[in-house]
């Protein structure tokens, strides 16, 4: 069975309509009908609050209400319901000791890529993550629509499937 | 170490079986720290004494009388008393509220977790998996033969250590390894932490006492007095009024409800009831219910067992039957962190450890991660107190096609571009001994 990791650049178009944005519904009603698995990084994750904290103060603000259809708390909820067909990956990893020394990991990563701090995380989680479902016999599949971090993952981690939802159907 | 006591005290949970590899190698609630037992836990005892100990722990076997290895030593304040040092009673008193909250934390999520899927795979821990035992011993049974003196029936005798068993009882056998929610343990912590209301402390701890005495494994027939030991653990936590209790105790059920799930609450259908107040919700109804049932136990006794039961559904969608013990402990769960959250405003840890995140995403980061972490909203879907979170493609169309609009006018907050473009601020800034290659 394939596990699907989502990156927040292709995670948002389930939020917005974007191009990809039905391929990441698709993905979504696989989940929920169990056909396949996600994981959630915590750095995405963060990501994805922020955003929609962001979202949901501006509409909040009196001068926009004007433009609510629909409870803010409503994006809140279907995030909810979203992560609710995710796995902490630092559940599944930490308990492991998979995580133990990821900080030298990331700083080797940093000297070693073009690539930002978060990047350099995820890309530790990912490489653990890969070892660990490879044990089992699941491939990992990184669902992302940024390019540079699509470009690092492809160089770090061979053997791990990159897709791009505005390119690549899914699941 | 150790032997200038005259008399000397290890305290012990025989029978519970942690999952040492999950929970690291030891568990931390309040004053003190558990660790299973093993040589490693024996180091800078006298060797008198731990061979006697390994002696001792060696005769406390399984249904097959096989040596356990569940023996978890608990060690009360560590950095300041040695693992054999006597405890005052005021230690004692408070080390018995520790073993009722850790016994609290390890039963409410196997419960929640069986009550989200709709069956167990295995029995639920219960108040004798985690029975803690003192074991008081003078230096003068570490003589050869080694002797354990043993209290029976307010008589004391003594014995020869390698003549005796110590045999798991019925209830604490077979049952897999207890994984306890990590975050409940951090929050209860808090109960424990001297800034804690000492009087919100002490009504705490009297219910989780309760809590831990209604989830004794039952003889059938006692399956009645759970209900109303639990019962009374919900009691003394909300603080109950002398009189009206049964209206106090749904309306306490339903302000909970209402404002953690808002327009989401089932609503009761009909009430016949023709009191001034009315339970309004599904939930209302089964607390109306329940408090109900607790006084026929009390003073009438119940005609049938299926009274002791409630109906919801499992992960499938398909009708069962959880007891109405399981259903109130939940109940008293989810009321106890609410309680607890609220007193020392509970930051979970993956929020304290995200350092560099915005203050204003942290609140609404910390929610979604609380709720993840109790797991209760999945367990009142299945109780069908709330209408579940289930969103079709449609519905997420529409509601999309509005955020869409809305962003725009905002100035496009929500969107992959946005993510990627301050991740881009990120990569460009300096970077601790790194270099940007191409």
């Amino acid at each position: 069975m394939k596990v699907y990791v989502l990156d927040a650049s292709a995670w948002v178009k389930r939020y917005k309509n974007e191009s990809g944005s039905n391929s990441i519904d698709a993905l979504f009603q696989a989940l929920e009908q169990g056909e396949v698995e996600s994981c959630l990084l915590p750095v995405i994750y963060y990501e994805m609050f922020w955003n929609i904290q962001k979202f949901i103060r501006a509409a909040n603000d009196p001068t926009n209400r004007s433009l609510l259809k629909y409870s803010p708390r409503e994006l809140q909820r279907v995030l909810e319901s979203d992560s609710r067909h995710m796995t902490q990956v630092k559940d599944l990893l930490d308990s492991q000791g998979l995580l133990d020394e990821i900080d030298g990991e990331v700083l080797d990563l940093l000297q070693q890529y073009p690539i930002g701090s978060n990047d350099a995380l995820i890309l530790a989680y990912l490489r653990r993550l890969q070892e660990r479902l490879a044990l089992q016999g699941r491939q990992l599949v990184f669902v992302c629509s940024d390019d540079d971090l699509k470009k690092a993952v492809r160089a770090y981690l061979t053997g791990c499937a990159v897709k791009d939802p505005k390119i690549d159907q899914l699941p | 170490m150790n032997t200038q006591y005259r008399q000397y005290e290890v305290n012990y949970l025989p029978w519970a079986p942690f999952d040492w590899d999950y929970i690291g190698g030891e568990l931390r609630l309040g004053k003190v720290v558990f660790r299973p037992f093993s040589d490693d836990a024996l180091q800078g005892i006298d060797e008198r004494v731990a061979d006697y100990l390994r002696l001792y722990f060696s005769r406390f076997r399984d249904l097959y009388n096989a040596p356990v290895n569940t023996i978890t030593l608990c060690h009360y304040d560590p950095e300041h008393r040695g693992l054999l040092e006597p405890m005052s009673d005021a230690q004692q008193a408070e080390f018995a509220g520790i073993i009722d909250a850790l016994t609290f934390c390890c039963i409410w999520s196997e419960l929640c977790e069986a009550l989200n899927r709709g069956w167990r795979l295995l029995p639920p821990p219960n108040a004798e998996t985690l029975e803690c035992r003192a074991h008081r011993f003078s230096p003068d049974v570490l003589a050869d033969p080694p002797m354990v003196t043993l209290v029976t029936h307010g008589l004391m005798h003594t014995e020869q250590v390698d003549k005796i068993f110590f045999q798991m009882p019925l209830p604490a056998h077979h049952r897999g390894k207890i994984q306890p929610n990590m975050e409940l343990i951090d929050l209860l912590n808090h109960l424990f932490a001297e800034s804690f209301d000492p009087k919100l402390r002490e009504r705490i701890l009297r219910s989780l006492r309760w809590f831990r005495v209604a989830h004794r494994q039952a003889q059938a027939l006692d399956a009645e007095i759970q209900i109303v030991e639990i019962c009374t653990a919900l009691e003394v936590l909300l603080n109950l009024p002398e009189h009206g209790k049964r209206n106090a105790f749904f309306q306490k059920v339903e302000q909970w409800i209402t404002a953690t799930e808002g327009e989401y609450v089932v609503r009761s259908e009909e009430s016949t009831d023709q009191q001034r107040s009315i339970p309004t919700t599904v939930a209302g109804r089964w607390a109306a219910d329940f408090y109900a049932l607790r006084s026929d136990i009390v003073h009438e006794g119940i005609q049938s067992d299926e009274r002791l039961y409630y109906p919801a559904v499992d992960a499938h969608g398909q009708p069962s039957q959880v007891s109405q013990l399981s259903v109130a402990s939940l109940v008293y769960g989810a009321l106890l962190i609410q309680e607890i959250d609220a007193q020392v405003g509970y930051l979970h840890p993956a929020v304290r450890e995200a350092i560099d995140a915005p203050q204003e995403g942290r609140a609404f980061m910390n929610q979604l991660y609380k709720r993840s972490a109790w797991g209760v909203r999945d367990c009142l879907e299945r109780l069908g107190w709330v209408r579940p979170f289930v969103y079709t493609i449609e519905e997420i169309q529409r509601l999309r096609e509005h955020w869409t609009e809305l962003d725009e006018q905002l100035g496009n907050i929500l969107s992959s571009e946005q993510i990627i473009a301050e991740r881009q601020a990120k990569r460009t800034q300096p970077k601790i001994g790194g270099s940007m290659k191409e």
